[in-house]
């Protein structure tokens, strides 16, 4: 056999060793602008998503949550653009991760929260519906995050206020104004609703900042 | 071409040229290329990082998982075509060095097939080491060895329990036995309660309770020895909990490193690739090498789904086997009687490709 010949065979094999090196895509990036293998793939990933998605519920019913998210992840590397499969994932992690049913922990809570509404940041941009995706976290913020620290603002304890902050920088106040700027965010995208939730949720700021200073000035009896 | 006489069942040299055709055939490097790649990449997905009640274990072996199967997906069906495409390559052009030596129809096949065996062999230890390379960490994790399923699905109203007597393997006294019971939540009352778990063995008494939010498994210890297992299941909370049919409780004990669930998986993908290999040999001496391949895998999938991945099928429970590999668990031992099948099922692929080879050449 001729030293050709013998490259010739060995080059499968070569090319086999190469790529036993470390290779790893950043995976992070794949989730928000789309995998190679989704612009291969075209309007078919879409399709390739949307049994994902079903795959990601089945996961869910069977308990196995780790799988539910790769499958969710895998999901959205192949549909980034479309808005629903982020607000899928988001919601489960705000409402469903984050509820009181599934986590006993404030804190805990607070990280599954957390953990939606970075996807969903996430996810506004690259999606072509950012406005829906903005407005999602500011309601998610005004509302889910709000009546968890409601519920620890409401209680008297002596490190209160450290507290809140652990659980959420900013405290409700830091929650509020997260939940604006999504707002405007939604508003600057020219979401319909964006403007009516924007003023509620500034007067509820404005109110619960009235309240604090009133207290201050007189606090209530124990 | 006349038959041969007697002669060695098994010729090494047609076994060899196999092997090297099946190992090294350019569909068959690129499968097995994409696979390595797939081994390389990160695929624990972001959110199960923040997940407490999701063990280390877990993500490993949804990793492997995930790589198994882009490995299966990949190299049976290149390593399975190349196989049922072997006798229409013949025919092609090396019946004639094939036929004029002193071996028979059936030395032939046999050969090849041992050839085209072991080649798929090598190459799916090829992927093992590849899934496993990638992998640094590997713990200790417990086998199943016996499963018991109820009749029905069983609602456990709150405050309602119910009493299972499970039979038992041997338990040796190394100890280390458990047993785990798959709970869900049902509809009514509130989303989550609490379940008990009491376990009657031998005169001793073991208890656990946990939340259940979703589906989940309760472990708990067993001792050693051969008696009857009685477990008792009460929900102790206000929701509704519910026992599935299927495989309700599970026995396991430390079976070794969690690399063992790729030597599970290579060893029942090589029995399922050894048995639909000789099937897609044999019928590719009646019809094109593609449909050959189609047949053969349609052969060995209709009993293995119809029959519920019986373990004695070569390759029935390589389903159920992968799915523990992704809990980061071990599954049952392999049935030796699946050893049995696969030798006659590519025995039965084999004799009908020896009637088909009456003609070395396609008919004029």
């Amino acid at each position: 056999m001729t030293i050709a010949q013998r490259l010739r065979h060995g080059l499968p094999w070569l090319v086999v060793l190469v790529l036993l090196v470390p290779w790893s895509g950043p995976r992070e990036r794949d989730v928000a602008h789309g995998s190679p293998l989704a612009r291969l793939l075209g309007p078919i990933g879409s399709l390739a998503a949307s049994v994902q998605w079903v795959r990601f519920d089945l996961a869910l019913r069977a308990g196995r949550t780790e799988r539910a998210y790769a499958r969710a992840e895998s999901a959205l590397r192949l549909d980034p653009v479309s808005p629903e499969g982020w607000l899928t994932l988001g919601r489960h992690l705000i409402t469903v991760r984050g509820s009181s049913a599934t986590e006993q922990y404030d804190d805990r809570r607070m990280r599954w929260m957390r953990a939606g509404l970075d996807l969903l940041r996430r996810g506004e941009d690259v999606t072509n519906a950012p406005g829906e995706l903005a407005l999602a976290q500011g309601v998610y913020l005004a509302f889910f995050v709000d009546e968890v620290l409601a519920a620890v603002d409401g209680v008297d304890r002596s490190n209160r206020s450290r507290y809140l902050n652990f659980l959420w920088p900013g405290g409700r106040l830091g929650a509020l104004r997260e939940a604006i700027e999504a707002f405007e965010r939604a508003e600057a995208h020219g979401h319909p609703r964006a403007h009516a939730a924007l003023h509620e949720t500034t007067e509820r700021a404005a109110v619960w900042v009235w309240d604090r200073f009133l207290d201050a000035l007189v606090p209530r009896p124990r | 071409m006349s038959t041969r006489g007697a002669g060695p069942m098994i010729e090494r040299g047609l076994a060899r040229l196999e092997l090297r055709r099946t190992a090294g055939g350019a569909l068959v490097l690129l499968a097995l290329a994409v696979v390595i790649v797939a081994s390389r990449v990160d695929w624990t997905p972001s959110a199960s990082r923040l997940d407490d009640d999701v063990a280390p274990a877990v993500l490993r072996g949804l990793a492997r998982e995930t790589a198994w199967t882009a490995a299966l997906a990949l190299l049976l069906p290149a390593i399975v075509l190349h196989a049922g495409g072997i006798i229409e390559r013949w025919r092609k052009g090396e019946a004639d060095w094939l036929g004029a030596a002193p071996r028979s129809r059936a030395t032939v096949l046999v050969s090849t097939w041992i050839g085209c065996s072991v080649g798929a062999f090598l190459l799916m230890t090829a992927a093992a080491v590849a899934v496993e390379v990638s992998r640094p960490d590997a713990d200790v994790t417990p086998r199943a060895y016996a499963s018991h399923s109820i009749a029905a699905f069983h609602r456990l109203e709150p405050g309602a329990g119910t009493v299972t007597e499970i039979a038992s393997p041997p338990r040796t006294e190394t100890g280390g036995w458990r047993v785990r019971v798959q709970i869900i939540p049902s509809l009514g009352a509130n989303p989550t309660s609490r379940a008990k778990v009491v376990v009657h063995c031998g005169g001793e008494v073991r208890r656990k309770n946990d939340r259940v939010v979703r589906r989940t498994w309760i472990e708990v210890d067993l001792p050693a020895g051969d008696d009857p297992i009685v477990c008792e299941v009460r929900n102790m909370g206000g929701g509704v909990l519910a026992l599935p049919a299927e495989r309700t409780f599970e026995l396991s004990a430390p079976g070794g490193s969690e690399r063992l669930g790729s030597i599970d998986v290579l060893t029942r993908a090589a029995c399922a690739l050894a048995a639909i290999g000789g099937l897609a040999l044999g019928f590719g001496a009646w019809v094109s090498g593609a449909t050959a391949a189609i047949l053969a895998g349609l052969v060995w999938l209709v009993p293995a789904i119809w029959l519920a991945g019986p373990s004695w099928w070569p390759g029935g429970d390589l389903g159920r086997t992968l799915g523990m590999v992704g809990e980061g668990r071990l599954a049952e031992p392999l049935d030796p009687l699946s050893f049995a099948t696969t030798a006659i099922v590519a025995g039965a692929g084999l004799s009908i490709g020896v009637l088909g080879l009456r003609s070395w050449r396609f008919p004029r």
